[in-house]
């Protein structure tokens, strides 16, 4: 999920920035500094995470999991997934730094956002809520970033971004599906891998 | 654009002065709006590409594998851009095919120029560039830790897929597929937290009262700059060039 550089006007590259750096700077105040080896090596799991390819039809479809990362990270997600978009961008050429903004806000919003809608789901041990909370935490981790990317290409390209916008939408849906049953997979798993992981695995939720 | 400073094969010398001269390139040719400027920025990006290849700081391979990429995207907004969806069907605009050139160039000369300066970067080395950048400074401890532990993870993935395979998985389109993908997810992010605790706990057991000690930043010489300065003058007599205020 990666716009790629260019596409956004002026303006626009302007105030995602300042919002990204705005969601830096809280992400990064309410990261403690004990908690900093934990965020660092969640990060890790993510991007080597997203590296993995599912086969679908005659191509394949990778991983996002940004929900997911909002989960366990809350806030800490903005810095984190900023961590992951800078090496991304310098070490395989994915986005360029103008652009770093826009494409953290598309990511890190819809993370924080899964963060608070589904922490009181995912800390009831019923294994049917932990499933729900990882469906749910693809759902809104890939529709929302999906959604956002949709919005800033409309409000930031112009009017003749809108085909683009519905097209690049539409060639998330698989991977929604997939990060949504992955997720529902995965959550419960967790739960039963780490115990008590609302505490032990997760960057803010003893706050 | 490589102004000055030999860059050595796999190995980032100036790294801050790259990581500088990068994101003023990216942030410059963003705001660029201008065919010819962007054309002759192009070329400038090509032929730092050039240059990096022929000096053996960049395989080509990996240059073209990053602009083919790109230009997947790229060429979504290519095919949807200069059309506008009237009742009557698609309609050629011309607002929209001025901006669809202008996004194929801006895309491709970013990501050659930032191919370019930033050949032979490794994670470690753009956490230390983020940080000679005065970067804030638990966001560079970030950096470094991730860095640090990227190459772990990713060891521990492919040791967990072995295994996997090993027991016959073929990963396909269908439901166990998922099933063990997310299995693999789950068990990625255990190892994860498990090793956190144990870091955690050295670190106390150590004396260290805050969890990972900020990395020393020296002064930067001046020749680390003239990366960002030849950047800026390439710009600039592009610019000046296609008469652009």
């Amino acid at each position: 999920m990666h716009l790629a550089e260019g596409v956004l006007s002026l303006p626009a590259l302007a105030a995602t920035a300042s919002l990204a750096v705005a969601g830096v700077a809280i992400g990064l105040k309410r990261l403690e500094d004990s908690r900093l080896p934990l965020a660092a090596l969640l990060g890790s799991a993510f991007l080597v995470a997203g590296a993995i390819h599912v086969p679908l039809g005659v191509g394949s479809v990778h991983l996002l999991l940004n929900g997911l990362a909002g989960l366990l990270l809350g806030w800490a997600a903005f810095p984190v997934l900023l961590a992951a978009l800078l090496l991304q961008a310098a070490l395989f050429g994915f986005g360029g730094f103008a652009v770093l903004g826009a494409n953290l806000l598309i990511m890190a919003v819809p993370a924080v956002l899964a963060h608070y809608l589904l922490r009181g789901l995912a800390s009831d041990a019923a294994p049917w809520r932990l499933r729900l909370a990882g469906a749910l935490a693809g759902v809104i981790g890939v529709g929302g970033a999906g959604a956002l990317a949709a919005v800033v290409l409309t409000l930031g390209g112009g009017r003749e971004f809108a085909g683009l916008a519905a097209l690049f939408g539409a060639a998330h849906l698989p991977v929604l599906a997939l990060d949504a049953a992955l997720g529902a997979v995965a959550v419960p798993a967790l739960a039963r891998l780490v115990p008590d992981f609302t505490r032990r695995g997760t960057v803010e939720w003893a706050r | 654009m490589i102004a000055s400073g030999r860059i050595a094969a796999g190995v980032a010398l100036h790294p801050r002065g790259r990581l500088a001269a990068a994101v003023l390139a990216s942030v410059g040719i963003a705001v660029t709006s201008h065919r010819l400027a962007l054309a002759l920025l192009l070329l400038a990006a090509l032929g730092a590409c050039a240059c990096a290849i022929v000096q053996g700081a960049l395989a080509a391979g990996t240059a073209l594998g990053r602009v083919a990429a790109v230009n997947g995207f790229v060429a979504l907004t290519a095919l949807t851009l200069p059309f506008a969806w009237t009742a009557a069907g698609p309609v050629l605009d011309p607002s929209g095919v001025e901006l669809a050139w202008l996004v194929v160039l801006r895309a491709n000369a970013v990501v050659l120029a930032c191919t370019a300066l930033l050949a032979g970067f490794d994670a470690a080395t753009l956490a230390r560039a983020a940080a000679g950048l005065r970067a804030p400074d638990k966001l560079c401890r970030l950096l470094f830790l991730i860095a640090r532990y990227l190459d772990l993870l990713g060891a521990e993935r492919a040791r967990i897929e072995r295994a996997m395979r090993a027991r016959g998985f073929v990963p396909r389109s269908d439901r166990r597929t998922v099933e063990a993908y997310g299995k693999l997810v789950a068990a990625l992010l255990a190892g994860a937290v498990a090793r956190a605790e144990r870091v955690e706990r050295a670190m106390r057991a150590r004396g260290f009262g805050r969890a990972v000690p900020a990395a020393p930043v020296r002064e930067a010489k001046a020749r680390e700059w003239a990366w960002a300065g030849g950047t800026a003058c390439v710009l600039a007599a592009a610019w000046a060039y296609a008469g652009v205020g």
